[in-house]
């Protein structure tokens, strides 16, 4: 039995940036943006937003003052995906948002995410290497990468469960520390979804400056959000 | 004077010209008489080296990072080596941000294409300047003798073209580049118009006991930096024509701190789906070439084996270097047989440039792991104790 997966359509983005403009958010029930609920295997359901959180908003939390962090660019108007951004400035971000709404929102686990780049078309001749000793160098990217400028969200087309952009230049941060449990510590680097898993330094805004000595690093950094409906 | 002596091989047209281009200093030498650059016993001299029955090889030239066909060892006896490259003045992409300049690209490329011969092969080059170009251009070829290196009897307007032959008398790995005059120089050299000339030893090259050392490929590396201006905002500027940026890409090259350091045109060149490949027990050249300043060449994972720093094969290479020294206006050259699978980084150690700038280049090595070499003895876990 292959997952599940309902859409719905909560929001319109009309409604959305009226409701915005209008100084009030939307209540624990209603997603400040278009969402797509996800059942798991595990029986747990998801609701992810169906874009990565847009420039503009990320913009709204800076007008707040609760996002100290403004990111270098600034695209044209229009609905662009923020990037930039790190994993502590989108920890300012989903506080902001909490506060606003109510709602747990938080980034994907590890695990989540890889469900939704499962869903890309597979493409084996991606892994270079076969021999577990190589596992360090086998997710080497030898296909071409996309280029860098930041697109309008939805350019990247949807994968079969509605979201869109998975795989495309911007890259997901998840929420999972790559040491595991730091036992109090900060985590010094977290996993980060998109073409290829890649591990990122908490701090790292931009990980595409020009070169990398272990591979072909993410394009952009960015994110999006997902709750927790049941499970 | 011992520049006049020099200067006399040349006839009157070349003489006046190179004068014209070495400025003050030459200027002085005019007046050691035009009549003696004529002079018929030293035109004689000139003439005496009858090259006419050399036999004449077509060399076809290849974009970098490849080296065209060409044996290690020579089979026969001197030869003349013909070359053509065209001018092409083009507004190109040199990051993955997409940031654009204009480069003057011999051939088309940035830098232009390897040239290989051997000792005493001479080497004859056409060199065309499109009529759509907009600025004159030359080559001063580090590899040659006499004339500022060829520059002084190749500049080309739009719609020109020349030929100039030069014999490789010294073996090793040379940069040429366009040298116009004045800060035409550095401008036209900082918008990556420059290569390198490879001239092997006949009987091709030797390890550090002397003894002959055949690689397998040649990988060829130019190495440039570029100095874009930027608006108010902090934003790279972009320019319609091709020579729109120079003033401000004077003033940013009087600073001395390029925007970029790249290899092959552009960050990002040799990395990803352009990465280099090799195999585990290949042997490799890298001839690294930087036209203005200087490098410091490291291939992360690997050694050099064999490094001939300054690039004279002349020189007994250097042996297991870990990092070396391209010193600006030189080529050096680096053989290195890899030993192990998985990627490497070939980068400028400055690895600030490496990694903000852009000098970073990947191999991608096929082949069966030795765990003599290293093992994972305990993969990363939490402290025990």
């Amino acid at each position: 039995m292959p997952l599940m997966f309902g859409i719905k359509s909560l929001t319109a983005a009309a409604a959305f940036a009226a409701v915005v403009a209008a100084g009030t958010f939307r209540t624990v029930e209603q997603a400040p943006f278009e969402t797509v609920s996800i059942q798991l295997k595990s029986g747990k359901s998801i609701e992810a937003g169906r874009e990565e959180i847009t420039h503009a908003f990320w913009m709204e939390c800076v007008a707040d003052g609760a996002c100290e962090h403004q990111p270098k660019s600034t695209p044209p108007a229009g609905s662009y995906p923020v990037t930039d951004v790190n994993a502590l400035d989108i920890a300012h971000f989903i506080t902001w948002l909490h506060e606003k709404s109510g709602a747990d929102w938080r980034l994907p686990t590890r695990e989540e995410a890889q469900k939704f780049s499962d869903l890309l078309p597979k493409d084996d001749s991606r892994k270079l290497f076969t021999d577990p000793r190589m596992d360090w160098a086998t997710n080497y990217f030898t296909r071409k990468s996309y280029a860098r400028a930041v697109k309008p969200s939805a350019s990247f087309g949807s994968v079969s469960n509605g979201l869109n952009d998975i795989g495309g230049n911007v890259w997901e941060w998840t929420s999972t520390c790559v040491s595991g449990d730091t036992g109090g510590y900060m985590c010094p680097a977290y996993f980060v979804n998109g073409e290829h898993e890649a591990e990122i330094p908490t701090f790292l805004r931009d990980a595409a400056s020009g070169g990398c000595a272990a591979g072909v690093p993410p394009t952009n950094l960015g994110f999006r959000l997902v709750r927790t409906i049941s499970g | 004077m011992a520049m006049n002596k020099d200067l006399m091989k040349l006839g009157r047209r070349e003489f006046l010209f190179a004068a014209s281009a070495i400025g003050a200093i030459a200027a002085a030498a005019t007046t050691a008489t035009a009549e003696e650059a004529v002079n018929p016993d030293e035109m004689k001299k000139v003439a005496a080296v009858d090259i006419s029955t050399l036999p004449r090889i077509k060399q076809k030239l290849v974009a970098p990072p490849f080296a065209p066909e060409h044996e290690q060892v020579a089979t026969t006896g001197a030869k003349i080596v013909e070359v053509e490259m065209t001018i092409q003045e083009k507004h190109v992409e040199i990051d993955a941000d997409g940031t654009k300049t204009w480069v003057f690209a011999y051939e088309g490329t940035v830098p232009g294409p390897l040239i290989v011969c051997h000792e005493g092969d001479y080497v004859e080059l056409t060199l065309k300047n499109p009529a759509t170009n907009l600025l004159e251009h030359n080559i001063d070829f580090h590899s040659s003798t006499g004339a500022l290196g060829g520059g002084a009897l190749t500049k080309v307007l739009p719609g020109e073209q020349c030929v100039l032959r030069w014999k490789a008398t010294k073996p090793g790995v040379f940069v040429y580049h366009c040298a116009p005059g004045d800060v035409m120089i550095p401008y036209h050299v900082v918008q990556g118009m420059n290569g390198a000339v490879m001239v092997l030893p006949r009987d091709g090259l030797k390890d550090a006991a002397g003894k002959p050392y055949t690689y397998d490929k040649v990988v060829y590396i130019g190495e440039q930096d570029f100095y874009v201006p930027k608006d108010e905002k902090g934003a790279y500027k972009t320019y319609e024509g091709a020579a729109d940026n120079m003033a401000d890409a004077l003033e940013v090259m009087r600073g001395l701190i390029p925007t970029h350091v790249v290899f092959n045109g552009k960050a990002g060149a040799l990395t990803g789906d352009s990465a280099l490949k090799a195999k585990v027990g290949e042997k490799v050249l890298f001839i690294h070439a930087q036209a203005n300043r200087d490098s410091r060449p490291h291939l992360i994972g690997g050694h050099g084996d064999l490094v001939w720093e300054a690039g004279s094969f002349n020189d007994k290479p250097d042996t297991n270097l870990e990092t070396w020294f391209i010193r600006g206006g030189s080529a050096g050259a680096m053989a290195y047989e890899f030993r192990q699978p998985g990627i490497y980084a070939y980068v400028n150690h400055n690895l600030i440039e490496a990694v903000l700038l852009g000098a970073t280049a990947h191999v991608v090595v096929e082949g069966e792991w030795d765990d003599d070499l290293m093992t994972q003895v305990a993969k990363p876990a939490p402290i025990s104790g």
